[in-house]
Protein backbone atom coordinates (compact mmCIF):
# COMPACT_ATOMS: atom_id res chain seq x y z
CA UNK A 1 0.00 0.00 0.00
CA UNK A 2 1.32 3.31 -0.80
CA UNK A 3 2.62 5.69 2.02
CA UNK A 4 0.78 8.76 1.84
CA UNK A 5 1.81 12.19 3.86
CA UNK A 6 -0.93 12.83 6.58
CA UNK A 7 -3.17 15.19 5.66
CA UNK A 8 -2.99 14.76 2.07
CA UNK A 9 -6.11 14.47 -0.11
CA UNK A 10 -7.65 11.00 -0.37
CA UNK A 11 -7.22 10.03 -4.30
CA UNK A 12 -10.14 9.80 -6.31
CA UNK A 13 -10.52 7.83 -9.39
CA UNK A 14 -11.69 7.67 -11.79
CA UNK A 15 -11.64 11.54 -12.34
CA UNK A 16 -15.36 12.32 -13.97
CA UNK A 17 -14.48 13.65 -17.62
CA UNK A 18 -16.29 16.51 -18.62
CA UNK A 19 -16.06 16.23 -22.90
CA UNK A 20 -16.64 20.18 -23.34
CA UNK A 21 -13.94 21.17 -20.90
CA UNK A 22 -10.19 21.28 -20.33
CA UNK A 23 -7.63 19.25 -22.21
CA UNK A 24 -7.70 16.24 -23.53
CA UNK A 25 -5.57 13.24 -23.70
CA UNK A 26 -4.98 10.96 -26.26
CA UNK A 27 -7.73 8.53 -25.14
CA UNK A 28 -9.86 11.58 -25.91
CA UNK A 29 -8.42 12.58 -28.96
CA UNK A 30 -8.72 9.52 -30.61
CA UNK A 31 -12.40 9.11 -29.31
CA UNK A 32 -13.27 12.81 -30.39
CA UNK A 33 -12.02 12.18 -34.12
CA UNK A 34 -12.43 8.46 -34.48
CA UNK A 35 -15.51 7.31 -33.10
CA UNK A 36 -18.41 6.47 -35.72
CA UNK A 37 -19.72 9.44 -35.18
CA UNK A 38 -17.05 11.58 -35.58
CA UNK A 39 -16.02 9.60 -38.76
CA UNK A 40 -19.68 9.83 -40.44
CA UNK A 41 -18.97 14.07 -40.02
CA UNK A 42 -15.67 13.72 -41.89
CA UNK A 43 -17.37 11.57 -44.78
CA UNK A 44 -20.43 14.41 -44.32
CA UNK A 45 -17.94 17.03 -45.09
CA UNK A 46 -16.11 15.25 -47.34
CA UNK A 47 -18.90 15.26 -49.75
CA UNK A 48 -20.38 18.46 -48.63
CA UNK A 49 -17.74 20.79 -49.17
CA UNK A 50 -16.28 19.36 -52.74
CA UNK A 51 -19.67 19.15 -53.82
CA UNK A 52 -20.45 22.80 -52.97
CA UNK A 53 -17.05 24.17 -54.39
CA UNK A 54 -17.91 22.01 -57.79
CA UNK A 55 -21.49 23.95 -57.84
CA UNK A 56 -19.96 27.35 -57.36
CA UNK A 57 -17.04 26.28 -60.04
CA UNK A 58 -20.08 25.72 -62.42
CA UNK A 59 -22.50 28.62 -61.36
CA UNK A 60 -19.30 31.24 -62.17
CA UNK A 61 -18.77 29.12 -65.65
CA UNK A 62 -22.30 30.15 -65.90
CA UNK A 63 -22.40 33.52 -64.81
CA UNK A 64 -19.79 34.44 -67.08
CA UNK A 65 -21.45 33.19 -70.09
CA UNK A 66 -24.54 36.27 -69.25
CA UNK A 67 -26.55 34.54 -66.85
CA UNK A 68 -26.12 37.12 -63.80
CA UNK A 69 -27.93 35.60 -61.23
CA UNK A 70 -25.31 33.14 -61.55
CA UNK A 71 -23.23 35.50 -59.97
CA UNK A 72 -25.16 35.55 -56.89
CA UNK A 73 -24.81 31.78 -56.92
CA UNK A 74 -21.14 31.41 -57.58
CA UNK A 75 -20.79 33.15 -54.02
CA UNK A 76 -23.53 31.26 -52.49
CA UNK A 77 -22.01 28.10 -52.79
CA UNK A 78 -18.44 28.80 -51.70
CA UNK A 79 -20.41 30.12 -48.12
CA UNK A 80 -21.96 27.09 -48.55
CA UNK A 81 -19.05 24.78 -47.82
CA UNK A 82 -17.54 26.69 -45.60
CA UNK A 83 -20.92 26.84 -42.94
CA UNK A 84 -20.22 22.56 -43.86
CA UNK A 85 -17.06 23.00 -42.51
CA UNK A 86 -17.57 25.19 -39.34
CA UNK A 87 -20.81 22.88 -38.60
CA UNK A 88 -18.21 20.11 -39.41
CA UNK A 89 -15.77 20.99 -36.44
CA UNK A 90 -18.28 21.72 -33.79
CA UNK A 91 -20.17 18.29 -34.35
CA UNK A 92 -16.91 16.66 -33.68
CA UNK A 93 -16.15 19.11 -30.29
CA UNK A 94 -19.99 18.78 -29.09
CA UNK A 95 -21.05 16.26 -26.58
CA UNK A 96 -23.66 14.03 -28.17
CA UNK A 97 -25.11 13.47 -24.33
CA UNK A 98 -26.01 17.00 -24.14
CA UNK A 99 -28.24 17.11 -27.54
CA UNK A 100 -32.02 16.66 -27.51
CA UNK A 101 -34.56 15.68 -25.04
CA UNK A 102 -31.91 12.86 -24.35
CA UNK A 103 -29.52 15.65 -22.97
CA UNK A 104 -32.39 17.73 -21.43
CA UNK A 105 -32.75 14.95 -19.22
CA UNK A 106 -29.10 14.91 -18.09
CA UNK A 107 -28.98 18.56 -17.85
CA UNK A 108 -32.28 18.11 -15.31
CA UNK A 109 -30.81 15.35 -13.57
CA UNK A 110 -27.09 17.64 -13.29
CA UNK A 111 -28.60 21.29 -13.20
CA UNK A 112 -31.88 20.72 -11.51
CA UNK A 113 -30.42 21.26 -8.06
CA UNK A 114 -28.31 24.77 -9.12
CA UNK A 115 -31.44 25.88 -10.95
CA UNK A 116 -33.05 28.56 -8.75
CA UNK A 117 -35.39 26.81 -6.56
CA UNK A 118 -39.38 27.80 -6.87
CA UNK A 119 -40.10 29.88 -3.74
CA UNK A 120 -42.28 26.94 -1.98
CA UNK A 121 -46.63 27.08 -1.98
CA UNK A 122 -47.44 29.28 1.02
CA UNK A 123 -44.49 31.55 1.69
CA UNK A 124 -44.91 35.26 1.78
CA UNK A 125 -47.42 37.28 4.28
CA UNK A 126 -50.72 35.30 4.93
CA UNK A 127 -53.46 36.60 3.37
CA UNK A 128 -56.05 37.67 5.11
CA UNK A 129 -60.28 38.56 4.15
CA UNK A 130 -59.70 41.34 6.85
CA UNK A 131 -61.79 44.50 5.41
CA UNK A 132 -64.03 42.52 3.38
CA UNK A 133 -67.00 41.72 4.92
CA UNK A 134 -68.25 39.52 2.25
CA UNK A 135 -65.03 37.76 1.81
CA UNK A 136 -65.37 37.27 5.70
CA UNK A 137 -68.91 35.84 5.57
CA UNK A 138 -68.41 33.53 2.76
CA UNK A 139 -65.08 31.96 4.29
CA UNK A 140 -67.10 31.52 7.59
CA UNK A 141 -69.64 30.02 6.04
CA UNK A 142 -67.16 27.74 4.19
CA UNK A 143 -65.86 27.12 7.71
CA UNK A 144 -69.54 26.17 9.11
CA UNK A 145 -70.32 23.86 6.14
CA UNK A 146 -66.30 21.79 6.58
CA UNK A 147 -67.40 21.59 9.87
CA UNK A 148 -70.42 20.12 10.04
CA UNK A 149 -69.07 17.69 6.98
CA UNK A 150 -71.67 18.83 4.56
CA UNK A 151 -70.65 19.62 1.08
CA UNK A 152 -70.72 23.44 -1.07
CA UNK A 153 -73.81 23.75 -3.23
CA UNK A 154 -75.66 26.10 -5.01
CA UNK A 155 -78.82 25.36 -3.54
CA UNK A 156 -79.96 27.65 -0.71
CA UNK A 157 -80.83 25.63 2.60
CA UNK B 1 -29.27 30.44 -20.59
CA UNK B 2 -26.08 31.26 -23.07
CA UNK B 3 -27.72 33.66 -25.27
CA UNK B 4 -30.54 31.42 -26.08
CA UNK B 5 -33.18 34.23 -25.95
CA UNK B 6 -31.06 36.66 -28.63
CA UNK B 7 -30.06 33.33 -30.97
CA UNK B 8 -34.56 32.68 -30.71
CA UNK B 9 -35.04 36.32 -31.33
CA UNK B 10 -32.92 36.15 -34.59
CA UNK B 11 -34.61 33.22 -35.60
CA UNK B 12 -37.88 34.51 -35.29
CA UNK B 13 -37.27 37.61 -37.62
CA UNK B 14 -35.56 35.21 -40.43
CA UNK B 15 -38.47 32.64 -40.16
CA UNK B 16 -41.02 34.71 -40.71
CA UNK B 17 -38.82 37.01 -43.41
CA UNK B 18 -37.99 34.04 -45.18
CA UNK B 19 -41.30 32.58 -45.32
CA UNK B 20 -43.28 35.49 -46.22
CA UNK B 21 -40.37 35.93 -49.32
CA UNK B 22 -41.23 32.41 -50.47
CA UNK B 23 -45.17 32.48 -50.30
CA UNK B 24 -44.80 35.92 -52.29
CA UNK B 25 -42.54 34.02 -55.36
CA UNK B 26 -44.57 31.03 -54.94
CA UNK B 27 -47.95 32.85 -54.61
CA UNK B 28 -47.64 35.40 -56.82
CA UNK B 29 -44.14 35.64 -58.77
CA UNK B 30 -44.67 31.98 -60.37
CA UNK B 31 -48.26 32.58 -61.59
CA UNK B 32 -47.33 35.93 -63.00
CA UNK B 33 -44.47 34.28 -64.72
CA UNK B 34 -46.32 31.39 -65.94
CA UNK B 35 -49.85 33.21 -67.29
CA UNK B 36 -49.30 37.05 -67.31
CA UNK B 37 -45.11 36.27 -68.38
CA UNK B 38 -44.10 38.92 -66.40
CA UNK B 39 -40.77 38.29 -64.84
CA UNK B 40 -40.68 41.14 -62.99
CA UNK B 41 -41.81 39.67 -59.21
CA UNK B 42 -39.49 36.36 -59.64
CA UNK B 43 -36.57 38.41 -61.00
CA UNK B 44 -36.78 40.22 -57.54
CA UNK B 45 -37.90 38.39 -54.82
CA UNK B 46 -35.80 35.39 -55.91
CA UNK B 47 -32.49 36.18 -55.68
CA UNK B 48 -33.78 38.27 -52.03
CA UNK B 49 -35.14 34.94 -50.94
CA UNK B 50 -32.29 33.33 -52.10
CA UNK B 51 -29.14 35.73 -49.84
CA UNK B 52 -31.90 36.25 -46.81
CA UNK B 53 -32.22 32.45 -46.84
CA UNK B 54 -28.03 32.17 -46.14
CA UNK B 55 -28.91 34.27 -42.99
CA UNK B 56 -31.72 32.43 -42.03
CA UNK B 57 -29.68 29.17 -42.14
CA UNK B 58 -26.86 30.93 -39.75
CA UNK B 59 -29.85 31.91 -37.89
CA UNK B 60 -31.50 28.40 -37.33
CA UNK B 61 -27.57 26.42 -36.92
CA UNK B 62 -27.26 29.03 -34.05
CA UNK B 63 -30.02 28.55 -32.77
CA UNK B 64 -29.75 24.92 -32.74
CA UNK B 65 -26.49 24.81 -31.35
CA UNK B 66 -27.27 27.29 -28.57
CA UNK B 67 -30.86 24.78 -27.62
CA UNK B 68 -28.72 21.85 -28.32
CA UNK B 69 -31.03 20.48 -31.16
CA UNK B 70 -30.93 17.30 -32.56
CA UNK B 71 -29.46 16.63 -36.65
CA UNK B 72 -33.54 16.33 -37.20
CA UNK B 73 -34.46 18.74 -35.49
CA UNK B 74 -31.82 20.90 -37.42
CA UNK B 75 -32.59 19.39 -40.67
CA UNK B 76 -36.90 20.26 -40.10
CA UNK B 77 -35.40 23.93 -39.61
CA UNK B 78 -33.42 24.04 -43.00
CA UNK B 79 -36.15 22.57 -44.95
CA UNK B 80 -38.45 24.73 -43.33
CA UNK B 81 -37.03 27.65 -45.65
CA UNK B 82 -37.42 26.02 -49.13
CA UNK B 83 -41.18 24.75 -48.58
CA UNK B 84 -43.83 27.15 -48.50
CA UNK B 85 -45.64 27.98 -45.24
CA UNK B 86 -43.52 25.16 -43.21
CA UNK B 87 -41.49 28.07 -42.03
CA UNK B 88 -44.09 29.47 -39.86
CA UNK B 89 -45.17 26.20 -38.50
CA UNK B 90 -41.87 24.93 -37.49
CA UNK B 91 -41.35 28.28 -36.06
CA UNK B 92 -43.85 28.12 -33.70
CA UNK B 93 -43.18 24.61 -32.85
CA UNK B 94 -39.03 25.85 -32.51
CA UNK B 95 -40.16 28.70 -30.39
CA UNK B 96 -42.88 26.91 -27.98
CA UNK B 97 -39.92 24.38 -27.52
CA UNK B 98 -37.06 26.82 -26.85
CA UNK B 99 -39.81 28.50 -24.12
CA UNK B 100 -40.21 25.34 -22.33
CA UNK B 101 -37.08 24.26 -22.30
CA UNK B 102 -35.82 27.66 -20.92
CA UNK B 103 -38.65 27.96 -18.26
CA UNK B 104 -36.59 25.24 -16.57
CA UNK B 105 -34.01 28.00 -16.30
CA UNK B 106 -31.44 24.63 -17.17
CA UNK B 107 -27.46 25.54 -16.77
CA UNK B 108 -25.44 24.27 -19.67
CA UNK B 109 -23.47 21.46 -18.59
CA UNK B 110 -19.45 22.49 -18.57
CA UNK B 111 -20.25 26.34 -19.72
CA UNK B 112 -21.08 27.42 -23.54
CA UNK B 113 -18.07 26.22 -26.03
CA UNK B 114 -17.41 29.30 -28.54
CA UNK B 115 -19.39 29.03 -31.48
CA UNK B 116 -16.47 29.69 -34.02
CA UNK B 117 -13.73 27.14 -34.37
CA UNK B 118 -11.22 29.86 -33.72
Amino acid sequence: MPTRPPGAPADRSPVPSDALAGPVGAPDLRRRWLSGRAVAGHAALAVWAPGCLVAGWWQATRALDGNALSYLYSVEWPVLAILGAIAWWNFVHDDPETVGSKGLRLRLRQGGAEAAPRPPVGAGPAWTDEGDPEMAAYNEYLTRLAASGQRKTWRRG
Amino acid sequence: MNGVHGALLRYRVMAYTVGTLLLVLVGVGVPLQAWAHSDLVVSVVGPLHGVLYIVYLIAAYDLARRARFTLLQLVAMVAAGLLPVLAFVIERRVSARVDRELALALPAPGGVRRWLPW
